[in-house]
């Protein structure tokens, strides 16, 4: 990976990194992971919303080339469709065709030109502004969006070409007060889980809150509060899913959940200061936590 | 009791609907369930149940809402409070009226026990829960101010950060800010509104006259078009501010030409002392005899057999100094034909537009009019309406709009863009007509980033926020369209901090923050 991208390269903001490859044999409908082939890092300008891009970049190994950028409101983050090449943006924005609300993309990814075409961009419900992360739900049936503005999940079925239908359910969450002290929700990451539950860290109301989709609604069926002053920022799993890692939205305190029947247990703190507490994704790789950062 | 009606009732399509036929827009955008209520606890039960499920809850009245605020509400909770809608002495004094009252039944309620009135509007089936929270004007509104202006305490159902569901009864001195939001700011924005109050009412007139004048489309041109419409502007802005002129409600009805079209203008006169004195009526009436030039040609215009039905108008011109009245007892004239048919749920599709105006009309903003009133969306039976009342007279003293939340206290008249249809398909085209009217009108007299709108400036004092209009949004400046260019939306944007700081009741038209 390259590894001097600098914020100005990018504009300030949140940035997101995908990556993936286009199989290399006829048929680009499939889509697998390998050592050579496509990245994707969206970059949202703080100051200019609206005003991002996705940058494509053809890779082997460590060497990235530029290929292209897409004009796009403000992917602050991206995720790959496991099977089909389709990358998904969640745009940082608090108005979306002047209502209050984020909004998502899908793309098709061409491979082979290296290019990516736009399928479909899909507002979130209203209040649902400044969405921060997503995550596709157990055979990528829905897309499980975290909208931190409005303290909001959205859910959006995936169509079969891989683009994302109108929102079709929401939980909205309420705040804490605790002390005198009063904490707007503030959902920012979620993961799922093995057993196909959703797992969401919520800054403001300082929980990890698993969501099982029960008739297509989304129900909350288990809450532990974690990061206690801070609540947790970013989430991350382990590859079997034994463990959930979360970092605190203030100190970025690390600390390992362990995880049993999707529910999330406090545990140890790893690390004080992990990193920047602005760090905007958290990547497990095979022997470390590594975060990255912009 | 609370009645829960879920998608696999029989009830749930009639009940999920508004007045408005337009929606909920599509089947996807609909609540998941009604809850209807018949008490306050009621209410706070079924608000607690909906955050607490996580679902975004909205309320209905009356339903008569122009947007899709309450319906529009995919997957969410419906709260129903129609059935609240006592109009009773309040303990303690004064009187209280639920917000599921219609605004017929309140001035039946209000006649009957005390023989008092709030000035609203006049349709029979309108809820008071939208329309005082949203200001409420009508015919008594010069004499006797706005609807919201009276209010003195409002019980409202809140949610706290921590989503506990709160009772609070709040008047100028319990939570005054959120009371000064809640006269005329609109209740969604807040929270659930259980009752209001009113410590004193002004008495209800004595009788209701009223009569007009009516010019045919066949025979107009664009110059008399212009000179009926100044001389109606031209009077509200000059003899129509002076107080023996406030128990007068004028209307002129600016309609779409059509081979019978006429426009209309009517004056509707409330005696207050049971003389019923029509000399001002009469002399706004008489100004329009000017407007006509086939004088000579009629012999009996007071009693034209042209005039359209009911009796109210007749045909220009008419005899100086006398014109055909039609006198009622208040009452029976005022909740009339119980208007707005069964419980507001109607079958026609409507949009609105709104503008306050401070002064007369320009020529340059006439002639647009003149041009979209006498242009065709091709094979559609165009019909839509700007209808002009008069305004301003006791609701226009200006400390009022420090301690309501409507802004709009300098106009003198009220402008209503109205179009109705019933079929679907023709949605986009209508849309699309009506918002590019609208927006070259108001191109005529603003100019810079503001043109299109009704901005507050020399000649208007923008939107009324009951009569509130999507198309709107697309100006970042909209806020200051429906509160003012001054303090009043940041205020309410503190507001809506404080007492609803999750954004649980929102909509696209809401206090954002
Ligand atoms: C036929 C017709 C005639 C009209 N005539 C007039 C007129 O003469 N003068 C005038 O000023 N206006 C008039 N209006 C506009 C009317 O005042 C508004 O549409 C008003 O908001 C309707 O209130 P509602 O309770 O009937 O509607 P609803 O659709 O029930 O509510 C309207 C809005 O208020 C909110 N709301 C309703 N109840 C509550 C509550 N209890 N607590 C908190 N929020 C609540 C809703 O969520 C929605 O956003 C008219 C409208 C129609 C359709």
């Amino acid at each position: 990976m390259k590894r001097n991208w600098t914020r100005r390269e990018f504009g300030l903001g949140a940035m997101a990194i995908a990556t993936g490859a286009a199989c290399s044999g006829a048929g680009a409908a499939q889509w697998e992971r390998k050592e050579s082939g496509l990245a994707f890092v969206g970059s949202a300008p703080a100051n200019e919303p609206g005003d991002g891009s996705i940058h494509l970049f053809r890779t082997a190994g460590e060497r990235w080339t530029a290929l292209g950028t897409v004009p796009a409101a403000a992917p602050a983050h991206l995720l790959l469709h496991p099977t089909l090449p389709v990358l998904y943006a969640v745009h940082r924005v608090d108005t979306w065709n002047h209502l209050p609300r984020g909004v998502v993309s899908a793309y098709r990814v061409d491979g082979h030109a290296g290019r990516l075409h736009l399928l479909g961009t899909q507002p979130l419900s209203l209040s649902a502004t400044l969405p921060r992360h997503a995550v596709l739900t157990g055979g990528a049936t829905h897309l499980f969006v975290a909208a931190e503005g409005g303290g909001i999940y959205n859910l959006l079925p995936v169509a079969a070409d891989g683009s994302l239908l109108a929102v079709s359910a929401i939980h909205k969450e309420f705040g804490m007060e605790e002390g005198g002290l009063a904490k707007p929700a503030a959902p920012n990451s979620v993961a799922l889980l093995p057993n196909g539950a959703l797992l969401a860290a919520d800054a403001g109301l300082e929980t990890l809150t698993r969501f099982t989709l029960v008739d297509g609604t989304l129900r909350p069926t288990h809450r532990l509060r974690v990061h206690r002053g801070e609540g947790p920022r970013e989430l991350a799993l382990s590859p079997g899913g034994r463990f959930a890692y979360t970092t605190g939205a203030a100190t970025g305190e690390l600390r390992r959940h362990r995880l049993a029947l999707g529910n999330a247990s406090d545990e140890v703190a790893l690390a004080r200061r992990f990193s920047s507490p602005l760090a905007p994704a958290m990547a497990y790789v095979p022997d470390a936590i590594s975060l990255l950062q912009v | 009791m609370i009645v829960t009606v879920s998608k696999d009732d029989e009830r749930y399509l009639q009940l999920r609907r508004t007045r408005n036929a337009r929606f909920p827009t599509t089947d996807a955008d609909a609540v998941s369930g009604i809850e209807l209520c018949e008490t306050a606890d009621d209410v706070q039960a079924a608000l607690q149940r909906a955050v607490s499920a996580g679902k975004r809850p909205t309320v209905r009245s009356g339903g008569h809402c122009y947007e899709d605020f309450a319906v529009n509400n995919p997957g969410g909770v419906l709260i129903d409070v129609s059935k609240l809608n006592t109009v009773a002495a309040a303990p303690g004094g004064g009187y209280q009226v639920g917000p599921g009252a219609m605004l017929g039944e309140v001035y039946k309620g209000l006649y009957e026990q005390a023989k008092v009135n709030i000035p609203m509007g006049s349709c029979y089936t309108v809820g008071a829960g939208g329309h005082l929270s949203g200001g409420g004007y009508g015919l008594l509104t010069r004499q006797q101010g706005l609807s919201a202006d009276l209010i003195t305490a409002v019980d409202i159902l809140t949610v706290r950060h921590n989503g506990t569901v709160e009772m609070r009864h709040v008047d100028a001195h319990t939570d005054p800010d959120l009371f000064r939001a809640l006269r005329g700011g609109g209740g969604a924005n807040f929270g659930v509104i259980t009752a209001f109050y009113f410590a004193e009412l002004p008495a209800a007139p004595r009788h209701l006259t009223s009569g007009g004048v009516t010019f045919p489309w066949a025979t107009m041109t664009e110059d008399k078009f212009i000179q009926i419409a100044q001389t109606y502007g031209h009077y509200m802005a000059t003899r129509g501010t002076e107080r023996d002129t406030w128990p007068m409600f004028t209307m002129m009805a600016l309609s779409h030409k059509t081979e019978r079209g006429r426009i209309n203008v009517s004056a509707t006169w409330h005696d207050m002392d049971g003389t019923n004195d029509l000399r001002v009526p009469t002399e706004f009436l008489d100004l329009f005899l000017k407007c006509d030039t086939q004088v000579a040609e009629l012999k009996d215009p007071q009693t034209s057999a042209h005039a359209p039905s009911g009796g109210r108008f007749q045909m220009t011109p008419c005899v100086e100094g006398k014109h055909r009245w039609n006198t009622k007892p208040w009452l029976e004239a005022t909740v009339d034909g119980n208007s707005g048919g069964i419980k507001g749920y109607g079958s026609t599709r409507g949009k609105y537009k709104s503008c306050y105006m401070k002064q007369n009309f320009t020529a340059a903003e006439l002639k647009k009019m003149y041009a979209w009133l006498t242009r065709d969306i091709p094979e559609v039976d165009t019909g839509c309406v700007i209808s002009v009342d008069s305004y301003g007279g006791a609701m226009n003293r200006p400390e009022l709009a420090h301690s309501t939340a409507v802004p709009q206290r300098g106009s003198v008249m009220k402008l209503q863009y109205q179009m109705y249809w019933s079929n679907p398909a023709e949605d986009a085209v209508r849309l699309k007509y009506f918002d590019d009217m609208y927006t070259d009108i108001y191109s005529a007299n603003v100019a810079g980033k503001h043109a299109g709108t009704p901005f507050p400036g020399d000649y208007y004092e923008g939107c009324y926020i009951n009569y509130p209009d999507q198309d709107m949004v697309r100006y970042p400046f909209w806020p200051e369209l429906y509160y003012g260019t001054g303090k009043l939306y940041p205020f309410l944007q503190g507001v809506k901090k404080k007492y609803d700081p999750n954004n649980i009741f929102h909509n696209s038209m809401a206090v954002r923050t």
